[in-house]
């Protein structure tokens, strides 16, 4: 399937009011953690060492979240302020669980003004490259899944 | 040309060629029925040299093992030219693909060509979309110096140019089928030269991420290349790759793209035309698109091309396989390039 072909789906109207009032810290070292124990082993020590001091922005625009980390001594760290991170990607959170399970192609999300990146585009580039290397199989299916029974006419 | 008026029916189908930028988009190809599956090392010896993209020996050497396991080859693209004071680094890419195992490589430069033709005699050579060889007579010369099987050819030819080609030479004929297009003067473009210092044939790439920068204005997205802005998107717009070659320019008071508007080949619906003509492969554009476009892409043409073979005469395009193709285009529009022109 390719999900970035579907209309965007946005979060429920109390999931974004709750969203919208959740401190950016906590959430910040959830999706931190949730970096370090899916991701980073599986990051080339080489692309960890190219992003080694620079923050990066998520923002989940449906939720009004803003998630903010830096990568340090091979690591992602929660970040509670940056000035001006070295990257920032604007999506709604349909769609990032869409890229991160492999349903959509996000070169698509960016044509059709889904996934804004803002920033160095190299880092952009080496970020989007080095995750497609990246072979998570068992998050991606339970990722697969999820997604299948959110859809509308999904179990 | 009627259907029913063409030759006897081909011995079996043209090969899929799709692209690989990482090893789990060479698994999608595979896995979605691609015969060839082409990809680059990591440095300026393949056209799409970007940051995280490619092979280093261990994947590739995995890569071929799976490729081979599935009934697969693997084709590595040296498609760069070497330039002076480099040419080791070139020499060297051409020692470790035959080294490694591949089925073939993708060449362009007539003296790597040359050299890979000495050193590697079993070696099999395709020669590149880059090398760009238009006519019998050129692909010709390259298979009797050089002995290349394979030539790609430049997205500049008509159906009819292509037919003559294809009927006056010994060599497998492969033909673009999908992907992004540019102004295609495959090997001999320094267009991007002018505002980022490098080129495609000699630094594997036409927009350098470098060079690359995204603005959101209150009233527009921009795309500069080295400076230089290439286009302005409204909130309704779609953007493309930032290259010189399809960006929107102001010329004599008028704001349009006086070289190419950012489209995507299809060809899908000459299919029956290219098979009857004889051509052996036909080629995915997007070594630097993920495995969700790649699976797409190879899942849809692999359909395409068995009900093609199965019955040429009853092949219709499925609105299915132009929707599933559609939505990862670049630039929403769809062409037949210069397949189908009314000028030669």
């Amino acid at each position: 399937m390719n999900a970035a072909a579907s209309a965007p789906r946005k979060l429920p109207g109390p999931v974004r009011a709750v969203g919208r009032r959740l401190p950016r810290l906590p959430a910040s070292i959830a999706f931190a953690t949730a970096l370090n124990l899916t991701l980073r082993r599986k990051f080339p020590a080489d692309v960890l060492d190219r992003l080694e001091g620079h923050t990066f922005a998520i923002v989940v625009e449906d939720a009004g979240v803003e998630l903010l980390f830096r990568v340090r001594a091979r690591r992602f760290v929660p970040v509670a302020q940056a000035a001006e991170p070295v990257l920032r990607f604007r999506a709604v959170a349909w769609d990032y669980a869409t890229l991160a399970a492999r349903e959509a192609d996000p070169d698509t999300l960016f044509f059709n003004r889904r996934l804004v990146v803002e920033g160095d585009t190299e880092i952009a580039l080496l970020v989007k490259n080095t995750l497609d290397t990246i072979d998570i199989p068992r998050t991606r299916g339970i990722l697969r899944r999820v997604l299948r029974a959110a859809a509308p006419g999904g179990s | 040309m009627n259907a029913a008026v063409l030759p006897q029916p081909a011995a079996r189908p043209m090969k899929l060629v799709c692209p690989a930028g990482t090893p789990p988009a060479l698994k999608a190809a595979v896995d979605n029925g691609a015969d060839d599956v082409y990809l680059g090392f990591k440095d300026e010896t393949n056209a799409r040299n970007f940051a995280g993209l490619n092979f280093d020996d261990r994947s590739l050497r995995e890569g071929i093992d799976y490729a081979h396991r599935k009934g697969a080859q693997v084709l590595v693209a040296l498609n760069t030219y070497p330039q002076p004071g480099s040419w080791r680094k070139w020499q060297a890419a051409v020692n470790r693909a035959a080294s490694l195992g591949v089925d073939a490589i993708i060449v362009a430069d007539a003296g790597l060509l040359a050299y890979a033709a000495k050193a590697h005699p079993q070696l099999r050579l395709h020669l590149s979309v880059q090398g760009s060889a238009t006519s019998h007579e050129a692909i010709n010369f390259y298979h009797e110096r050089f002995g290349i099987k394979r030539a790609v050819l430049p997205r500049v030819l008509s159906v009819e140019q292509a037919e003559k080609v294809i009927a006056r030479t010994p060599v497998e004929i492969e033909v673009f089928g999908f992907g992004s297009l540019s102004i295609m003067v495959e090997g001999r473009c320094a267009l991007s030269s002018y505002a980022t210092g490098e080129s495609p044939n000699t630094h594997g790439g036409c927009s350098p991420a470098k060079s690359i920068r995204w603005q959101q204005r209150p009233d527009a997205l921009e795309s500069r290349l080295g400076g230089v802005l290439i286009d302005r998107f409204g909130a309704e717009d779609h953007p493309g790759y930032p290259t010189l070659c399809r960006g929107r320019f102001v010329v004599n008071g008028d704001t349009y793209y006086p070289f190419e508007e950012p489209t995507s080949l299809n060809t899908l619906e000459l299919l029956p035309r290219l098979q009857a003509m004889g051509v052996a492969a036909i080629k995915i554009e997007g070594r630097q698109r993920s495995p969700v476009y790649v699976e797409t892409v190879t899942r849809v043409w692999r359909e395409a091309l068995d009900a093609c073979f199965r019955d040429r005469e009853r092949f219709r395009v499925k609105p299915a396989w132009q929707d599933a193709l559609a939505g990862i285009s670049e630039g929403h529009q769809c062409t037949l390039g210069a397949y189908h022109r009314p000028w030669k």
